[in-house]
């Protein structure tokens, strides 16, 4: 028997039903249920609960699928394991879909039929946006993004004496009165965008960054208004907001007429801007949007920047791999390039790559607290994996996993520096 | 023809056109990415389609070789049972030369294989015998998944009625199919391989053994999606 749904969850099964196309159906239909996917999540390896396999994440929102929308789930739902979307179901939502995925996507290239389990994941969070069950604590940084212009509701005087004060030590390291950050500056050929973590806590990474546009003789700006490159309404589901986001750095790169977007060192911004900008807009960008990780690989390639032999990196270094920028977002060699380039001890983790695993901040981890033990929990095994390396420095191309990478560094008494590509590349300038 | 082969091509018919529909929905449904490629879509799906299924480039494989393996049979005795039972309805005579289980048991046969080869004996009775021997193996496959459902609890957590339903039915299909082999002169192998067939047939729309559809399209959907974001190709040299 069909329960009674309320508004809200009729709501969200229009909003489920607009969303089934092509690939949303196959990947609802296709899980066998053999199971063999836990051994590739970090949730199901730390703690081998039924609800922490991505199968059983896949299968949540399959129910709902299978319920309203084939013979079986409406006609005979024990059959198919079809359920009703009602409060029990809801519940389960919220802790599986926000509580127990990074949305890293390592178990998809590893799962025997191919089920992207992420794409279902985010779909199911969707569908809670629609009824208004997004946890708080990561509502909150969405709201923030899209009241003040950045998540972190960083005033934006602070962001601007906070750059004033780091052209000021720019100057002085660089011994050239002339040099800038510049601020809303047009006619220039890139705007650049950062992570608000930067200007709030890690504020040197900005000038290392413009120290290297500086040497490479480029021209760019960064905007005051919109300058933050994440985008938490991705991980929560909200397209709208998702848009309002994309819609605003696109303009502001047009306003100061530049061609390029540099994305800045962070995951699962780069993917938002770069992957799923474009279809949220319904068009293709009328500008470039390039990951800085790929720019920096590219001033170097072209010798636009050059480390200083005197100056390269000798402690044995390693790559944590952001999820999204490289299984997500192909960025693979590029940092790997650019490490090579500047440090003459490099250690890879095992494994690496696109195979890597997620060091537990992802799919919006960091900004919801109520996961908190969860989310230290699974970052034993980057912990562990950082070990093994015997690094005592690991480069990570994203904010958020510096964050991370940073709380696992504490928690597991690692005693290694955790720093962003443009901090190691300066370093060697 | 007997009303056990109608009642099957009916079923065979019922099962095409109800996959033919969703295959239907499936082309409708496609959506258009606006992201400028990195790599290749094409490059992507040939790899999803190959290098990407290969044991030792999925953990669902390696970590699990036994289950692993036992599927791989229990799926190859389903395509060779669903290849004889086709032929056996295309052509009724198919390998109906004078049968192996007819005058001894099985076991008997087995020890006396090697004199009877050389004394000229129907290459059908030796297809068949070998056949039939595999499908046992490959049912053994399906049984030993199916208590492996029955006893893993996170697995058991996993499942609905519909997996152990699809499960029992795949492998019953390989049981009858392996007496037709070994036993044709056995008056109920055939009705009883047709009968399960039906059933099977009959019940793949609406399950889990869709998946033999979408399969092909997940493989598809996952080689589009990385390899435009120049993740997955052929030129890769691990992954
Ligand atoms: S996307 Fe990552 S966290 Fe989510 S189920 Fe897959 S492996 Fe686990
Ligand atoms: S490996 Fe893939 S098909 Fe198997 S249970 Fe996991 S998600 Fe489903």
């Amino acid at each position: 028997m069909s329960h009674e749904l309320t508004d809200k969850q009729k709501k969200a099964l229009a909003f489920f039903d607009s969303r089934l196309n092509s690939k949303l159906i196959t990947h609802l239909i296709s899980c066998v249920h053999c199971g063999l996917c836990g051994t590739s999540c970090a949730y199901y390896i730390t703690e081998e609960r039924p609800e922490n396999l991505p199968a059983h994440k896949v299968d949540i929102v399959a129910r709902i699928y299978r319920r309203y929308h084939t013979f079986a789930g409406k006609h005979f739902p024990q059959l198919t394991g079809a359920h009703d979307l009602d409060d029990e179901l809801t519940t389960e939502m919220i802790d599986s879909l926000f509580g127990r995925c990074t949305m890293c996507g390592r178990c998809v290239a590893h799962c025997s039929i191919g089920v992207d389990i992420p794409f279902v994941v985010r779909t199911g969070r969707m569908m809670l946006q629609q009824m208004g069950l997004v946890p708080k604590s990561i509502q909150s940084t969405v709201d923030a993004a899209i009241n003040t212009g950045n998540n972190m509701a960083i005033p934006k005087q602070d962001f601007i004496d906070t750059i004033n004060w780091l052209n000021d030590d720019l100057q002085f390291e660089l011994d050239d009165d002339t040099v800038t950050i510049p601020l809303d500056k047009h006619d220039v050929k890139m705007l650049y965008t950062v992570n608000p973590r930067e200007p709030k806590f890690f504020p040197l990474s900005i000038s290392a960054m413009a120290k290297i546009f500086y040497l490479a003789k480029e021209s760019w700006t960064l905007s005051t208004d919109y300058y933050d490159i994440t985008n938490y309404a991705y991980f929560v589901g909200d397209e709208e907001g998702a848009k309002l986001l994309t819609e605003r750095l696109i303009n502001e790169t047009l306003k100061f007429g530049a061609d390029t977007l540099v994305l800045g060192e962070c995951g699962h911004g780069s993917r938002a801007m770069r992957w799923e900008g474009p279809n949220w807009l319904g068009k293709p960008y009328p500008v470039k949007a390039i990951t800085v990780v790929e720019l920096i690989a590219q001033y170097l390639r072209e010798g636009r920047i050059k480390p200083d032999p005197a100056k390269l990196i000798k402690e044995r270094v390693t790559i944590h791999d952001p999820c999204n920028l490289v299984r997500n977002g192909g960025v693979i060699d590029e940092q790997r390039y650019i490490i090579s380039q500047c440090c003459t001890d490099f250690v890879e983790m095992e494994p690496h790559g696109i195979d890597n695993f997620c060091c537990g901040g992802g799919g919006g981890q960091l900004a919801m607290s109520e996961y908190n033990d969860r989310r230290l929990r699974i970052g034993k095994i980057k912990a562990d994996q950082i070990t093994a390396t015997g690094a005592k420095i690991v480069v990570t191309p994203c904010h958020n996993c510096v964050d991370q990478l940073s709380g696992i560094n504490l928690e597991y008494k690692l005693g290694v520096q955790i720093k962003s590509i443009a901090e190691i590349v300066a370093d060697t300038l | 023809m007997t009303i056990y082969h109608w009642i099957l091509l009916a079923a065979i018919f019922f099962c095409i056109a109800a996959c033919f529909m969703w295959f239907i929905k499936l082309m409708q449904r496609r959506v258009k990415d606006y992201a400028e490629a990195k790599g290749s879509d094409i490059d992507g799906v040939e790899y999803s389609c190959t290098k990407a299924m290969l044991p030792n480039h999925k953990e669902s494989a390696y970590k699990h070789l036994p289950t692993y393996t036992a599927g791989i049979i229990f799926h190859i005795g389903l395509f060779t049972s669903f290849i004889l039972l086709l032929l056996q309805l295309i052509i009724p005579e198919f390998l109906n030369s004078p049968p192996l289980g007819d005058k001894y048991r099985i076991a008997i046969k087995a020890m006396s294989l090697a004199r009877e080869f050389s004394s000229g004996r129907e290459w059908q009775d030796w297809l068949r015998l070998i056949l039939g021997l595999c499908l046992c193996v490959s049912s053994c496959c399906g049984i030993a998944i199916l208590a492996k459902r029955f006893m893993n609890k996170t697995l058991k957590d996993l499942s609905n009625l519909d997996d152990y339903i699809s499960n029992m039915l795949v492998t019953l299909f390989q049981i009858a199919s392996a007496c037709a082999m070994l036993f044709p002169l056995w008056a109920p192998s055939k009705p009883m391989l047709f009968i399960v067939a039906t059933i099977l047939f009959l019940y793949i729309p609406f399950g889990k053994l869709r998946h033999f559809i979408y399969f092909f399209a997940a493989r598809i959907h996952l080689g589009i999606f990385f390899g435009s974001r120049g993740v997955w190709s052929m030129k890769n040299k691990k992954k």
